[in-house]
C-alpha cells in the first residue's frame, strides 16, 4: 500500500495497488513475450527440420504466426475458457482504421516448460493484454524444388530434428539463450521505455472510455475484496494502518473534525428533538443496559466508584473553594427536589433510619458508646443554648404526639408496656408503693385543704363535663333521627330515597363555623 | 352521605325537640308567672279567677286589669321569646341546647324584621294545621313553610356527627322489606 504524500491520507486506488503484482505483471509481459518468441523460433526451427514441414511447407508470415503461437498455444485452464470470447470481441487491429485491439496472452505453463524465466507463476488475473501492430512487415516464403536430394536432406534434417526435439543438451542451450535474451530485455531501456508508452496510452484510453475501466475496476475490486475475505489478518493489519494513518490526519487537523462532530451532533440532536419518542426509548435502552451492567459488574463499579471518588477528592483537595462552591451547588439542588418531593424525603429518612437501627441492634455496645459521645456532645451544646432545649423539646413532644395520636395501638402498647413494667417493679417492692401512695395521698388532701375554690371548680367542671356529653349524645341522636325519619317521611310521601342534602351556602358554613368557634366547645366526637 | 352536622341543615326531629324544649320553658314560666301574681293577688284579697263583670270598685278594676295583663302575657310570651331569642342570637334556649341556629340564606345573621316575618310564617303553618312545617321532612334544604317565607335556614352549629351505621342499617331494613315485598304484589296482580 502506498501512501499518497500531497495530503498524507491513503487512498483506494493506492490500496488496490499492489507493487508486487504490478512487477510480477510487467516481468510476465516481458516473460511472455520473449517465450513466445522463442517458442516461435523453436517451433519454426522444428517445423522447418520435421516431417510435417515436408507436406506443406507453407510458413506464412514469421510474426503473424508467432502471434498465433501465443495467442493459442498452450493457453491455461482459465484462459481456455475466457480466451476464445475476448478473442472474438478482440479481433487484430485494422489496418485502414489503425485502431489498436486487445489481445489475451497467456504464458506458457512454468510446469510443463522448465526453460521459462524464473517468473512468478502464473495467477487467474495474469491476462496480459498485448498490442500488436497489424504493421509488421510480411516476407514471402521461397519455393524450393523437390527431389531426390531434397528427399534425402529431408531425412537427414528428420533425424536431425528428433534429434534436436528430444535433446536436453538443446533444451538446456535454448533455455540458456532464453535466459540470456531475457535478462537483456529485462535492462534494456528502450523496451522499458516501449512498455511505459504501452501503458500511458493504455490509461490515456481508458481514461477516455471510461465504460471499460468500470467492470475492470469492478472486478479487480471484487477479487481484490474476495482475497482480502480469505486473508484476516491482512485485512487486520491494513485496517489497523488505515486507522492510524487516519487517526494521525485527525490528531494533525483537530479544527476539521471538531467541525464535523459538531455538524453531526447537532442535526443529531436536531432529529432527536423532533422525535422525542426516539429519543426516550433510546435513553431508556441506554439506561437498561448499563443499569443491567452495573448490576452483573457490582464489583467493577465499587472500583470504579472508588477510583472516581478518590481522584476527586485528589482534586478538591488542591481547590477547597471549588469544594465550596460544589457542595452549595448540589446542596441547592437536592434541597430543591427534596422540596418537591417530599415523600421521597421521608422515605430516604425512613430507610437510613431503618439501616441505622438495624446496625445499632446488631452493634449494641457501639450503640451505646456513641450515644453516650453524642449525648454529651448534646448537652454540652444545650447547656449554652436553654431556649433551643425548650423549642426542641416541645417539637420533640409535639411530633411524638402527633405520631401517637394517628396510631392508638401504638401508643396502647406503649402504655401497656410501661404500665406493666410499673406494675412489676411496685409489686417487686411493695414497701415503696406504700410509701409512695401515702405521700401522694397526703400531698393531694393538703392541696384540696389549702384550695377549696380548685376543689369546687373541679366538681363543677366535672358536672359540666357529664352534661356536655349527655347533650351531645342527645344532638347526635336527634341528628341521626331526622335523617331517619326523613326517610320514612319520603317514603310515606312516595318520593325518592335521597342520599345527600343539599349542600348549603359557602356564607353558611362560614356563619356555622363562626359560631361554633365562638359558642362552642370542641366535641369529643369531631369528624378529623 | 355526611357524617359531619356543622353546617348542615337541621331536620325534623331536633327542630321538634328544640320546639318541645321551647315550648316546656315557655309554659313554665307562663305558670310560674300566672301562679304568682294570682297568688300575690290572692294575699290582697283580690281574687282574679272570681273577677266581677261589674266594675264597681278599684279592686275590681285591679283584677280585670290582672286578668287582662296575664291573658296578654299568655298571647305575647311565645312571640316575644321567639323574636327576642331569633334576633339577639339566632337560636331559642331549645336550640342551644340542641346545638342548632336560625340563619339567613344570605349567610347573614338575624334581624328583627326576618325574626317577624318568620314569626308571621309561624301563624301560617298553624293556620294549614302544621301542613307547613311537614316540609321540612321532604325539602331539600329542610326548610319549612315558616323558612320559606322569612328565607332561613336552621342549621346544626355545633362540631357533631351523626350515626351512619344507623341510617345504613334503616335504609337496609327498608329496602329488604321493599323486596320481600314485590313477589307479594306480583302475586297478587
Amino acid at each position: 500500500m502506498m501512501k499518497n504524500e500531497t495530503d498524507g491520507l491513503p487512498t483506494l486506488d493506492d490500496d488496490l495497488r499492489l507493487p508486487d503484482e504490478q512487477n510480477a505483471n510487467l516481468a510476465a509481459v516481458v516473460a511472455g513475450s520473449v517465450i513466445a518468441g522463442a517458442a516461435n523460433t523453436a517451433s519454426a526451427v522444428f517445423g522447418l527440420f520435421g516431417k510435417r514441414r515436408a507436406a506443406d511447407g507453407s510458413v506464412d508470415d514469421t510474426a503473424a504466426q508467432a502471434v498465433e503461437n501465443v495467442d493459442v498455444a498452450e493457453p491455461s485452464e482459465r484462459a481456455q475458457t475466457v480466451a476464445p470470447e475476448s478473442i472474438e470481441r478482440a479481433p487484430l487491429a485494422d489496418a485502414e482504421t489503425d485502431e489498436i485491439a486487445f489481445k489475451i496472452v497467456t504464458p506458457r505453463a512454468t510446469a510443463e516448460t522448465d526453460h521459462a524465466p524464473k517468473v512468478a507463476p502464473p495467477k487467474e488475473d495474469d491476462d496480459i493484454h498485448v498490442r500488436v501492430s497489424p504493421r509488421a512487415p510480411r516476407k514471402k516464403a521461397p519455393t524450393r524444388q523437390r527431389g531426390l536430394a531434397g528427399s534425402l536432406l529431408d531425412s537427414v534434417v528428420e533425424q536431425v530434428g528428433d534429434y534436436i526435439q528430444d535433446s536436453p543438451a538443446v533444451e538446456r542451450l535454448i533455455r540458456a539463450e532464453t535466459a540470456r535474451i531475457l535478462q537483456g530485455l529485462t535492462s534494456d531501456p528502450a523496451l522499458a521505455e516501449l512498455i511505459r508508452a504501452q501503458a500511458e496510452q493504455y490509461l490515456d484510453e481508458l481514461t477516455a472510455r471510461p465504460e471499460k475501466l468500470d467492470p475492470l475496476v469492478q472486478t479487480v475490486a471484487n477479487r481484490y475484496l474476495d482475497h482480502l475475505l480469505t486473508d484476516t489478518a491482512r485485512v487486520d493489519a491494513l485496517a489497523q494502518q488505515v486507522a492510524g494513518s487516519y487517526l494521525a490526519y485527525l490528531r494533525a487537523h483537530p479544527e476539521p473534525v471538531r467541525i464535523l462532530i459538531q455538524d453531526e451532533v447537532g442535526a443529531y440532536i436536531q432529529h432527536l428533538e423532533t422525535q422525542p419518542q426516539k429519543l426516550d426509548a433510546l435513553a431508556q435502552q441506554v439506561a437498561n443496559r448499563y443499569i443491567a451492567y452495573l448490576s452483573a459488574n457490582p464489583a467493577q463499579v465499587q472500583q470504579l466508584i472508588r477510583e472516581q471518588a478518590s481522584a476527586y477528592l485528589d482534586l478538591l483537595r488542591v481547590e477547597p473553594e471549588q469544594v465550596e462552591e460544589l457542595v452549595q451547588t448540589v446542596a441547592g439542588r437536592y434541597l430543591a427536589h427534596l422540596g418537591a418531593h417530599p415523600e421521597q424525603v421521608q422515605a430516604l429518612i425512613q430507610q437510613e433510619a431503618n439501616n441505622y437501627i438495624a446496625y445499632l441492634n446488631e452493634n449494641p455496645a457501639q450503640a451505646q458508646d456513641l450515644i453516650r459521645a453524642q449525648a454529651g456532645a448534646y448537652l454540652v451544646y444545650l447547656q449554652n443554648d436553654p431556649a433551643l432545649v425548650e423549642a426542641l423539646v416541645r417539637a420533640q413532644a409535639e411530633r411524638y404526639l402527633e405520631q401517637l395520636q394517628e396510631n392508638p395501638a401504638q401508643v396502647e402498647t406503649l402504655v401497656q408496656g410501661i404500665a406493666a413494667r410499673y406494675l412489676t417493679h411496685i409489686q417487686n417492692n411493695p414497701t415503696q408503693l406504700n410509701g409512695l401512695v401515702r405521700q401522694l395521698g397526703d400531698e393531694y388532701i393538703n392541696y384540696l385543704n389549702e384550695n377549696p375554690d380548685a376543689v369546687q371548680e373541679l366538681i363543677r367542671g366535672q358536672s359540666l363535663s357529664m352534661a356536655q356529653v349527655v347533650m351531645e349524645d342527645v344532638r347526635e341522636r336527634a341528628a341521626t333521627s331526622d335523617t331517619v325519619l326523613e326517610i320514612f317521611a319520603r317514603r310515606l310521601f312516595r318520593r325518592e330515597p335521597r342520599n345527600e342534602l343539599a349542600e348549603p351556602s359557602e356564607q353558611v358554613q362560614a356563619l356555622a363555623e363562626r359560631y361554633a368557634t365562638i359558642y362552642g366547645r370542641k366535641s369529643k366526637r369531631d369528624d378529623p | 352521605m355526611k357524617p359531619y352536622l356543622l353546617g348542615q341543615y337541621a331536620g325534623g326531629i331536633t327542630r321538634g325537640i328544640a320546639w318541645a324544649i321551647d315550648m316546656i320553658i315557655i309554659v313554665t314560666t307562663l305558670a310560674v308567672v300566672t301562679w304568682l301574681i294570682t297568688a300575690s293577688f290572692g294575699l290582697l284579697g283580690i281574687y282574679l279567677q272570681r273577677c266581677p263583670a261589674e266594675l264597681d270598685s278599684i279592686g275590681d278594676v285591679i283584677c280585670l286589669s290582672a286578668r287582662f295583663g296575664l291573658a296578654a302575657f299568655a298571647i305575647l310570651i311565645l312571640p316575644v321569646y321567639m323574636l327576642f331569642f331569633w334576633t339577639a342570637s339566632g337560636q331559642t334556649i331549645g336550640n342551644a341546647i340542641l346545638g342548632i341556629r336560625v340563619v339567613r340564606v344570605d349567610g347573614e345573621s338575624m334581624t328583627l324584621q326576618r325574626s317577624l316575618r318568620r314569626l308571621f310564617g309561624y301563624i301560617v303553618c298553624f293556620l294549614t294545621l302544621g301542613i307547613g312545617f311537614a316540609f321540612i321532612f321532604v325539602d331539600n334544604q329542610r326548610q319549612g313553610l315558616h323558612d320559606t317565607i322569612a328565607r332561613t335556614y336552621v342549621i346544626y352549629a355545633w362540631r357533631g356527627n351523626q350515626d351512619l351505621e344507623t341510617i345504613e342499617h334503616v335504609q337496609t331494613w327498608l329496602t329488604r322489606k321493599k323486596k320481600s315485598r314485590a313477589p307479594a304484589s306480583k302475586l297478587d296482580s
